[in-house]
């Protein structure tokens, strides 16, 4: 006997939802220079995410620009009411942020565990 | 992780060189025991500015080396020290030094430590001596504020706003205000109300500006210097406040940059109002020189077009001619003024070669036991970047040897009734389409007996040959000719005065000598303005066009049979100006069937080369035109008589006469 | 195009040869060097060169030397008209690359050749030719002579090039 093709009603599959949370790695390098891919990366994140990972382990070089950028990015999702979390910064990143002024303003985002 | 720097070397290389120049120049030109301000505060800058640099990309060795330079400036500016010549000196070998490390690591090879650790010592040990010498000197120097130095303390109300290129420019904000927090403690506050949504905003500009309170020690300059390598291109300001109140309840009123502010730092002197510098040449931009060989280049067939068009342009008639014509006229004056106007972008003034010689007629004149003073004028005069790393060389020989051999000791000038000091001038002029620089001395002058006996004994001269002065002077540049009794280390290796011309004659120019025995010698270099565009006058010799550079040609006329003397080997001369000149047949040098044969047939032009001047016979004259000068060498090589090609308004090649080589070839071939 | 390999499998190691005839013979020399073909315009005479050596060209702005190689290969008489051919082609040398012309009767064909087919030049003693042949290679029933063009232009115009002894004074 053929087996009877139930109709099944088709689910929304998984991709078809928003995502939840999204994860944002850093390139290596993102000086002035090559900081366009970082922003494009920041800019391709949905509007509807509530919880976004920035990972700054993989990143080698930066400069204030950098810097300005991560800012801006904090300081607008921290306005939007999404849970952004940073890891994997080093000494480095901190002492430039302090340096310009910006730790405040990184720290709109707690670290992530 | 670090912050990317390294693409930001090769302005700190290049800039760094320079204000070592600066330095160096400024160095030269004190006038020992009451140096002007200024210039001591201008070295001053110059170390503190490698420092930061060195500092910033991580050449410790650089940076620590001049710290302590910097310490011991501070000390000269301050005029808590004078300004000895053992200091001079010691700066001097600072340079030195400084330049070494630097290109070190540029190229990133290895230099000598030892030299640079001793000089730091030997600075540091003056350093000490002259404050356990001074009583009661305040240690007013850079050092952080953490070494417990207790002196009153200003607050310092900074505030930076920069354009929002910064960031591309090079210039990183973190890395001034790290260097501003060795001054003291200081508080960053960053403004970013200007500061866009991550969607909207340019990642590569810069919207933040940031106000800061520094809490410092040092004075004003010092701070001041920290901004130096901006450029100018934010706002700055930076405000005196004094510090808390003192117990005693009295407070200095805050006053505005860049007016002087008082100092609470008893020993030091008042502060003079400084300005942060624009770069002495604000307004001038780095360019790579293939951009500009380029432009150059394209000009260049910009004149071939052009003489094409103009050639067609003859040869029109009918209504349209007229216009085409004064059309080309007005084609031609705006391409002139083009062809200058990139010539000139290729050009630079002469002192940055004249530059390097007061240091080392000093040195060497110091090695040589001799007094010597150098002049200098004309360092303004502007020649074509090619050149000027080229005639480099030749000018230095050219010294070497007065200072070796033509400036007499102090006895040897007493004993000639001569000033004890003996002078070496420098000349750049431009004159027509040349530049002409002299280097000249008061010494003894050539000695001809000597210089003719040499050349008798190497067989260059016949014993009974009679030799005009010209033509005895001519023979120092002769290859392998050295009138030294010793080749001294200085001047005599071997690279002679052949080589002296022969780099001039690859430059286009030419090279002669005037000397008076017991007065001095001159030598004057001719050089075109630019390598690439010559002024011709192009010759008919039989089927064949040549050109010949205007700046060897004098004059040019038809001779009657009347003029002309044929004598003992049947060599032709005439008379021109006072004196027989000997008539080269061009035909004959280049083994070509000429239109006329007899003299009085074809034109003779009168050209000077080789400290000579002939009679050159051709057919017929054609014209005076521009000619872009394009190598032979390239894929072919080298032809006796001819400098170089050019391609005609038709497409065809003509080639360059080299006047000088074309006289001494015919002669060659005469004598053979 | 023929190909006289056996092996088409050894096409990687085959080369390309641009066969052109003087008088009766026919010669090539391998394409990477050769630059453009062009026909004949006038020359501007180089004095104290060679009977060879033509003169000089205006190659879209470079100066070039021309050679006629008819007359270096011993042809009695030989004509400049419209359809005289010249080969322009490029050799390095220490000094960058270095291009010329040489003058030819004709141009024939573009030819793939494989290495092991070369045969070495039979020892025709000292001629003009002789020193610049690195081989002979049997196509369509005759042979075509290979020429090493290092060879040809290090003769030719280190000739041309007088030594310094005329520089003295």
């Amino acid at each position: 006997m053929k087996p009877a093709r139930k109709k099944v009603r088709r689910t929304r599959r998984t991709s078809d939802l928003p995502p939840k949370s999204e994860v944002i790695v850093a390139p290596a390098d993102c000086t002035v220079r090559h900081i366009g891919a970082l922003r494009d990366r920041l800019c391709e994140v949905s509007d509807n995410v509530r919880t976004i990972t920035l990972d700054l382990r993989d990143l080698q070089r930066f400069d204030s620009a950098t810097l300005q950028l991560i800012a801006a990015f904090t300081r607008d999702q921290g306005a939007r009411g999404t849970n952004l979390l940073t890891c994997g910064h080093c000494a480095a990143w901190d002492e430039a942020a302090a340096l310009l002024g910006l730790t405040a303003t990184l720290a709109g985002a707690p670290e992530a565990p | 992780m670090t912050i990317d720097l390294t693409q930001f070397h090769g302005a700190f290389f290049d800039e760094s060189f320079e204000a070592l120049d600066l330095m160096e120049s400024t160095l030269l030109s004190f006038t020992v025991g009451s140096p002007d301000r200024e210039s001591v505060n201008a070295i001053f800058r110059v170390a503190h500015s490698i420092k930061g640099g060195g500092a910033t990309f991580g050449f410790g060795e650089i940076a620590s080396f001049t710290h302590s330079l910097e310490t011991l400036l501070e000390e000269l500016r301050s005029e808590r020290m004078a300004v000895t010549q053992p200091i001079c000196d010691l700066l001097l070998k600072s340079v030195d030094v400084m330049r070494a490390m630097l290109d070190a690591a540029r190229t990133k090879q290895p230099h000598d430590a030892q030299s640079v650790t001793d000089l730091q010592l030997d600075i540091e040990r003056l350093i000490l001596k002259h404050k356990a010498g001074a009583p009661g000197s305040a240690a007013a120097t850079l050092a952080p504020s953490a070494s417990g130095a207790a002196p009153a303390s200003v607050e310092w109300l900074i505030s930076l706003r920069p354009d929002p290129e910064f960031f591309e420019r090079g210039t990183d904000p973190a890395r001034i205000f790290r260097e501003l927090g060795r001054f003291g403690s200081l508080v960053v506050t960053a403004q970013l109300d200007a500061l866009p949504s991550y969607r909207a905003m340019d990642p590569k500009r810069c919207y933040l500006s940031w106000s800061l309170s520094l809490l410092s020690n040092a004075p004003e300059t010092a701070i001041r210097e920290v901004f130096e390598w901006l450029n100018a291109d934010c706002e700055l300001t930076l405000t005196a406040i004094s510090s808390p109140p003192a117990p005693d309840g009295t407070q200095t009123a805050a006053a505005p940059a860049p007016a002087a502010a008082p100092d609470a730092t008893a020993p030091a002197p008042a502060i003079e109002p400084v300005q942060i510098n624009a770069p002495p040449d604000a307004g001038s931009i780095r360019v790579g020189v293939e951009k500009v060989d380029e432009l150059i280049n394209t000009v260049g067939e910009l004149v071939i077009t052009h003489a094409m068009l103009s050639q067609i342009s003859l040869g029109v008639t009918g209504p349209a001619a007229d216009g085409l014509r004064s059309g080309m006229q007005q084609l031609e004056r705006n391409m002139r003024q083009l062809q200058e106007s990139v010539m000139r972008v290729r050009m630079l003034p002469i002192s940055t070669v004249f530059s390097r010689f007061p240091r080392m007629v000093r040195d060497l004149a110091q090695r040589l036991n001799k007094q010597v003073e150098l002049k200098i004028t004309g360092e303004t005069t502007e020649l074509d970047k090619t050149v000027l790393e080229k005639i480099g060389d030749p000018l230095l020989h050219l010294v070497r040897n007065s200072l070796d051999h033509g400036i007499e000791s102090a006895a040897g000038r007493a004993a000639a009734g001569k000033s004890f000091v003996g002078t070496i001038h420098m000349k750049a002029s431009h004159h027509g389409g040349s530049i002409v620089i002299e280097v000249g001395d008061d010494g003894s002058g050539l000695d001809a007996e000597r210089i003719v006996a040499k050349a008798r004994a190497a067989g260059l001269v016949g014993a009974a040959d009679k030799l005009s002065e010209e033509q005895i002077q001519e023979l120092i540049f002769n290859p392998g000719f050295t009138t030294a009794e010793v080749a001294t280390d200085v001047s005599g290796r071997g690279v002679g005065m052949d080589v002296v011309r022969s780099n001039v004659i690859e430059l286009g120019g030419k090279i002669e000598v005037h000397s008076e025995r017991g007065r001095g010698a001159r030598f004057l270099i001719t050089l075109p303005l630019t390598l690439a565009i010559v002024d011709g006058l192009s010759v008919a010799v039989g089927d064949q066009t040549y050109i010949l550079p205007m700046t060897s040609t004098i004059e040019s006329l038809r001779l009657t049979p009347s003029q002309v003397t044929t004598i003992a080997d049947g060599r032709e001369v005439f008379g021109f100006r006072n004196e027989y000149l000997p008539v080269v047949r061009l035909y004959k040098f280049f083994g070509l069937i000429p239109r006329a044969r007899a003299l009085h047939e074809g034109l003779v032009v009168v050209v000077e080369g080789a400290g000579r001047r002939v009679g050159l016979f051709v057919d017929d004259l054609l014209g005076q035109q521009q000619v872009v000068i394009k190598s032979l060498e390239t894929h072919y090589g080298r032809v006796a008589g001819i400098s170089a090609a050019t391609i005609l308004g038709d497409g065809s090649v003509a080639l360059i006469l080299d006047v000088a080589d074309l006289i001494r070839s015919a002669a060659h071939r005469e004598a053979a | 195009m023929s190909s006289p390999s056996t092996d088409p499998t050894a096409a990687a190691a085959s080369s390309q040869v641009l066969t052109f005839v003087i008088g009766e013979a026919t010669y090539g020399i391998d394409i990477p060097c050769v630059q453009e073909i062009r026909g004949w315009s006038p020359v501007t005479r180089l004095p104290q060169a060679p009977a060879d050596v033509l003169g000089v060209l205006n190659l879209r702005g470079a100066i070039v030397p021309v050679l006629d190689l008819r007359l270096k290969f011993g042809s009695a008489t030989v004509q400049y008209s419209p359809i005289t051919v010249i080969i322009v082609v490029s050799v390095m040398s220490a000094k960058g690359p270095r291009d010329f012309g040489m003058v030819v009767d004709g141009v024939s064909d573009v030819i793939d050749i494989a290495p092991q087919d070369v045969r070495p030049a039979p020892d025709l003693g000292a001629t003009a030719s002789s020193a610049c042949i690195r081989g002979l290679i049997p196509i369509a029933g005759h042979m075509v002579i290979l020429l090493d063009i290092d060879l040809l232009i290090g003769k030719d115009f280190s000739a041309a090039l007088p030594d310094d002894a005329t520089r003295a004074a």
